[in-house]
């Protein structure tokens, strides 16, 4: 019977991979019996779905949201400004 | 072909190229310096500027080098320490047997959660906790969904292997710290 850490890692790996048949035995066994691991399943599972969630919502932020800052803006300017005057003739 | 006047450049393109960044990043200080890189490279490289696609697209294509640059010299600043540590830690979540020491426990309503704002700051702030290089691979993995050879490529990670050996610590990480700071969060009882 494999360690609970190894199951992690398993489980891990399912997300990228598909597992070998000799792995997916080995963690089905252990899920059989682990109800820790099952709930740990379910939540690398939800972590996927949570990153994707957030990319999606960085794409589709509403006017105003996750805008450069008015600080950071202007010191942005004022360092072109800065550059750009020393740069030319 | 010329680009347009720099001056207008952080009224035009800056908050395309901080979200841009932010994504990539999700971190707001860090995005700003490096798209304030950008407008400096740009404003050298404006010359060379060829009008084969928009000012725009030329911009994230510097952004684009300056984020590759960011985290390549991440992937080689680190400290030797840092794996050891991270090895300690994961030592940690186990006993003796391999067991986990703190057992997982079911999180209630994820779909609820998501819809709240300060999940979401929990969220970044569980990322930002992570090891540097672990944080860094989850970000660009999952969250921006590069593909494996990109991913090694640019964090300078030998092999797949040694990727999904990474990824599987920076899940238990994750899931024990939004375990603790939001779906199985102890009440606050003396304050």
């Amino acid at each position: 019977m494999i360690s609970c850490r190894k199951a992690s890692e398993l489980m891990s790996l399912s997300m990228d991979r598909t597992l070998a048949l000799r792995e997916r035995l080995a963690l089905g066994l252990h899920l059989c019996t682990c109800s820790m691991c099952r709930a740990y399943r379910r939540q690398v599972v939800i972590l996927r779905d949570m990153a994707r969630a957030l990319a999606a919502r960085m794409r589709q932020f509403a006017p105003g949201e996750m805008d450069l800052s008015p600080t950071a803006a202007a010191r942005m300017r004022r360092a072109l400004e800065r550059e750009n005057s020393g740069n030319d003739p | 072909m010329t680009t347009s006047d720099p001056a207008s450049w952080v009224v035009q393109h800056g908050n395309v190229l901080y979200r841009y960044a932010l994504l990539r990043t999700q971190d707001a200080a860090l995005a700003e310096d490096l798209v304030q890189e950008t407008f400096l490279a740009a404003l050298g490289a404006r010359a060379r500027f060829s009008g084969q696609s928009s000012e725009q697209t030329w911009l994230i294509g510097i952004l684009k080098h300056k984020l590759i640059d960011h985290f390549r010299h991440q992937a080689n600043a680190r400290p030797e320490q840092e794996y050891v540590d991270d090895e300690a830690w994961l030592d940690r979540q186990f006993d003796a047997t391999g067991h986990w020491a703190q057992p997982p426990a079911a999180w209630a309503n994820p779909e609820g959660a998501i819809e709240s704002q300060d999940f979401w700051r929990v969220f970044r702030g569980c990322i930002r906790n992570l090891p540097p290089h672990l944080a860094d691979l989850f970000i660009l993995r999952e969250i921006n969904d590069l593909t494996s050879q990109d991913v090694c490529k640019v964090l300078e990670i030998s092999t797949t292997n040694n990727m999904w050996v990474m990824l599987s610590r920076a899940r238990v990480r994750l899931r024990e710290c939004l375990d603790r700071h939001w779906f199985n969060k102890a009440e606050v009882r003396d304050l």
